[in-house]
């Protein structure tokens, strides 16, 4: 979310999120399907090494991620409100 | 890297054709990967077509509320059974230890229709409690949140299932001894019924794994 426009392969993501592959892959995938997320393949340097699968939010993903973290800073300021209320 | 290859040509297997290109990113970051972290990452690759496999088969597994109440009928059998283990007329309850020690502790044989009773005692509970939930679901639309009590109440059914199996291979038909009713009524469909709880208990797709994915 830091650099929305970078792309990132897998094992960056599922070290940045603290998933393993068996939980990031299903995800990737339903953010795919609802166009939350764009994927491409692109060569690697490394020779003998096949291309790599490259992910970044769309314009849509950003916006509902951001949309998702407002709601929980609401969720949370108004939990914060209750606790110091009472 | 024998045995993550192998893992791989597993994945391949099992993922449906259509995401196949997903695998084929998993299997390509693989190859970027140290043995070590290829392994795991190949058990990952395993798990996510498993995971796909199954949702090609079930769709989201969401199902009406009313609908589901002929699916909370499974856990009427084991409840029976569960109620005839503790207090039938030879129930648990009723035993004793003059009664145990005269014609449970004989043989081999007597002593694995004791434990199952007791077993079936214990672990019939899940069919009282797979009511609760499922009438739960029914009216509150709650499916089974804990992971841990799910998987734990679908393992101990598939334990005594797995004890009647061994008690048909070792003594033939006879108390306990598997049948394929007595495995479908009384282990394979309450611990479905379990499974699909904890499936209806998940957030629906793109409500919160938007926010999985994008840390800031």
């Amino acid at each position: 979310m830091d650099e929305p426009k970078k792309w990132h392969h897998g094992y960056e993501l599922s070290k940045a999120t603290e998933l393993a592959s068996g939980t990031l892959y299903p995800i990737l995938m339903r953010l795919s399907d609802r166009g939350f997320l764009d994927h491409k393949w692109v060569e690697t340097p490394e020779a003998g090494r096949p291309a790599r699968h490259v992910y970044r939010l769309t314009a849509k993903g950003v916006a509902y991620a951001n949309e998702q973290f407002d709601l929980c800073d609401e969720a949370g300021a108004s939990a914060s409100g209750t606790v110091s209320r009472a | 890297m024998r045995l993550a290859a192998i893992l791989l040509s597993l994945a391949d297997w099992l993922m449906p054709a259509n995401r196949k290109e997903w695998l084929a990113a998993m299997r390509a970051e693989a190859a970027h990967l140290s043995a070590g972290a290829a392994l795991s990452w190949a058990i990952g690759c395993v798990v996510s077509a498993f995971k796909e496999r199954i949702m090609l088969r079930t769709g989201t597994l969401s199902v009406s509320r009313w609908i589901f109440a002929f699916e909370m009928l499974c856990f009427v059998p084991i409840t029976i059974g569960w109620w005839d283990a503790l207090a039938g007329d030879s129930g648990v309850i009723l035993l004793n230890g003059d009664v145990i020690s005269r014609y449970f502790l004989v043989n081999a044989h007597s002593k694995f229709i004791l434990a199952m009773m007791i077993a079936g005692a214990v672990i019939g509970v899940v069919g009282p409690i797979g009511l609760l939930l499922a009438g739960r679901f029914i009216l509150t639309g709650h499916g089974l949140q804990s992971r841990t009590a799910g998987i734990a109440m679908i393992f101990a059914l598939l334990l005594v299932g797995a004890a009647w199996i061994l008690a048909r291979l070792v003594w033939g038909q006879g108390a306990y001894a598997a049948s394929f009713t007595s495995l479908l009524l009384l282990v394979f469909l309450p611990a479905a019924v379990i499974w699909h709880l904890m499936a209806l208990a998940r957030p629906a797709a793109g409500a919160t794994q938007g926010g999985a994915m994008a840390s800031r």
